[in-house]
Parts: C-alpha cells; sequence; structure tokens
C-alpha cells in the first residue's frame, strides 16, 4: 500500500521505530494499518490501546487516540472508555503477557462478557521487553533467560483459551501471512463483539538467540513450517498435529454484546422510572 | 526517499526508516535487493522486480511500499 495511505493512520514521525531489526512486531503493526486504511475507519474515532511490553509501543505508531496503561490491564482501560464511549472502535495492542500471563484474568473475563473490543494479540512467545524472561506462551523445552536449560512447563493456546472463554470472534496467524493478518483484523473490527486475533511472531533478539535461530528470515520460515491452515488440519492424525498449530478463523458465533446490552438496560429502567412518577 | 518505476508501478524506499535487517532482501524472489554500504536496503537490479509486493509485506520498519500509479 503507497506510503501516502499509511500516513492517514500512522505518526510517520515516530518512524523508526523502537523494536529491533527484524521484530516481527512491525509486521503486525503494518498490518493492522492495512487493515484500517481498507476499512476507512475514521482515525477521530477510533482508539488503539496498549499494554506494557514491546506490543504497548504499537499504539503510539497510531494517529489516533492512544492510551498506554499499565501491564496487564490494557482491556480494562479498554472496556471503561468503550462503555462511555460506545461510538468508538477500540482496538487492543497486546502482548502474549499482556493477553493471558499477567493480564489473564481481565482477558478471560473480556471473552465472558463479549465487549465489541478487538484484541489483536502479539504473541512472541517470550518477555522480550523485560529481557528475554519465560512466558506462559513459551513452548516446552525452549530456552529463555529463566530457563537457561529448557522450559518445562506447558503453554498456553491463546485462541482455545478465548474460545472456552467464550470470545466471539477467535483467529489465528502467523506475522508471515501478511494478507491472513489484514483480513482476519478486518474482519475481527466489524465483528460485534469480542474479537480475539492471535498472530504467532518471531522475536530474533531474545527468542531467536537463545534457541539458535538468530536470523528473522529463518524464524519467519520456521512460522510458516509449523502451522497448518484450518482446512488441512482436520485431515491430519494426532501424530501428525503434535508439533503443529492450527491457523485461520477457528471461531466465530452471534451472541448479545455487552456495550449493546448495557444501554438497552438503561433506556429500559430509564423509562420505567418515567411511568413510575406517572403513577 | 528513494522511488523507482516502472511500466505504472513503483518500488519506493525510505531508507531512514531500515534497519538493515536484510527480510526483504532474503525475500525477494527475483534476487532485486541488496544491503549497501551503509546497512540500507537499495534497489540494485531494478529491471528484474515483478512487483509482486512481499517486501514490503515482510518489511517490520515501514521502509518499503510497492504499488500503481499514485
Amino acid at each position: 500500500m503507497a506510503y501516502d495511505l499509511l500516513e492517514e493512520y500512522l505518526r510517520v514521525e515516530r518512524l523508526p521505530h523502537v523494536w529491533c531489526p527484524g521484530c516481527g512486531h512491525g509486521v503486525i503493526t503494518h498490518a493492522l494499518a492495512c487493515a484500517m486504511a481498507e476499512l476507512r475507519l475514521d482515525p477521530d474515532r477510533t482508539a488503539v490501546i496498549g499494554g506494557i511490553g514491546c506490543s504497548g509501543r504499537a499504539a503510539f505508531l497510531f494517529d489516533m487516540d492512544a492510551m498506554h496503561t499499565t501491564h496487564g490491564r490494557a482491556i480494562v482501560f479498554a472496556t471503561g472508555l468503550k462503555l462511555v464511549r460506545p461510538q468508538l472502535t477500540v482496538i487492543l495492542t497486546l502482548g502474549d503477557g499482556d493477553a493471558v500471563g499477567i493480564g489473564g484474568n481481565h482477558f478471560i473475563h473480556a471473552c465472558r462478557r463479549n465487549l465489541d473490543l478487538t484484541a489483536i494479540i502479539y504473541n512472541n512467545s517470550i518477555y522480550g521487553q523485560t529481557g528475554g524472561q519465560v512466558a506462559p506462551t513459551t513452548p516446552p523445552h525452549k530456552k529463555s533467560t529463566t530457563s537457561p536449560y529448557g522450559n518445562l512447563e506447558y503453554p498456553f493456546d491463546i485462541a482455545q483459551l478465548a474460545i472456552a472463554a467464550g470470545a466471539t470472534y477467535v483467529a489465528r496467524t502467523t506475522s508471515f501471512d501478511f494478507r491472513d493478518m489484514v483480513k482476519f483484523i478486518k474482519r475481527g473490527i466489524l465483528h460485534k463483539g469480542f474479537a480475539v486475533i492471535e498472530v504467532l511472531t518471531h522475536c530474533p533478539t531474545y527468542y531467536g538467540r537463545l534457541n539458535e535461530m538468530r536470523d528473522p528470515y529463518e524464524m519467519l520460515h520456521r512460522l510458516k513450517e509449523h502451522t497448518v491452515p484450518l482446512e488441512e488440519w482436520e485431515q491430519l492424525s494426532a501424530e501428525e498435529r503434535a508439533d503443529k498449530i492450527v491457523v485461520g478463523e477457528l471461531h466465530c458465533q452471534e451472541r448479545p454484546e455487552f456495550v449493546e446490552s448495557y444501554y438497552a438496560l438503561i433506556t429500559r429502567m430509564q423509562s420505567q422510572q418515567v411511568k413510575g412518577d406517572g403513577n | 526517499m528513494k522511488r523507482y518505476e516502472q511500466n505504472g508501478f513503483f518500488l519506493e524506499i525510505e531508507p531512514r526508516r531500515c534497519k538493515g535487517c536484510g527480510v526483504c532482501v532474503q525475500s525477494c524472489p527475483m534476487n532485486v535487493l541488496i544491503l549497501n554500504d551503509a546497512g540500507k536496503v537499495e534497489a540494485k537490479e531494478i529491471m528484474r522486480c515483478v512487483f509482486c509486493g512481499i517486501c514490503e509485506q515482510r518489511c517490520p520498519d515501514f521502509a518499503i511500499s510497492v504499488h500503481k500509479s499514485v
């Protein structure tokens, strides 16, 4: 997409951004900007909210209202904003730590409530900004600065967690599949309800360096090799699925949206009160 | 900004934004791009470019744009 189209949505004076050379976060942010441009979102009626971590920096690259919130609490601030200003399109740029580590509780409850928010989860499998500590999404046996002999824990499957918790739109893709990212983000924004778009991405500086794949290009291709589209996934046996991750539009359903229900309740109560006064 | 044009297609490179990660150079199916001595991307063999846009999609730094006439 031409620069002048993206420049309507980006604070280009902030470029080059702070992320490391080759970091996948830039690719996801680019896809988000493309999705906004393709949907012709009004920047005055859109807000981007980030938490703490590398992903939280994405919010400031957008030339619109943005909030940099406390760690794991981006969803909380977004909930408040959406309830007070229901006409806004609210987009969250969360990291894996933000969404399912420190903010895990808020995340499952936002899924359950089904607020009309779009959460883009930058899942790089590690705590990048703070120095490469093990995250709830680090795969087993992978190294980090706090698991130098390999991770002993089993990671969260963010997309499955979101589905189980009640999110009404859940998609997963990788930073390799650019058009899929744009497509899912667009559908997520248009979806009425809590939309989760998990993007598996690469962190060459920490995850890559500690796990013998320093080259960002190699990491991108490894993401591609380890993921299987939903249509192919259904034909795979249990053994074939073992080291693979399914990507695609995993879940989409219609369920009453919280903000609408909330305002409908206010209107109903106010009309009852008026009737009550009449008696 | 460097701008290359061929038959109404544009490849634009903003060297100030480039961090020299080299992902675009390795991704280009036609071997058009190189990293120059300053460690920035450059379209050395623009004649070979098919304007597929893979470099733009892979670039994490908003440094490359491929598009049709403006």
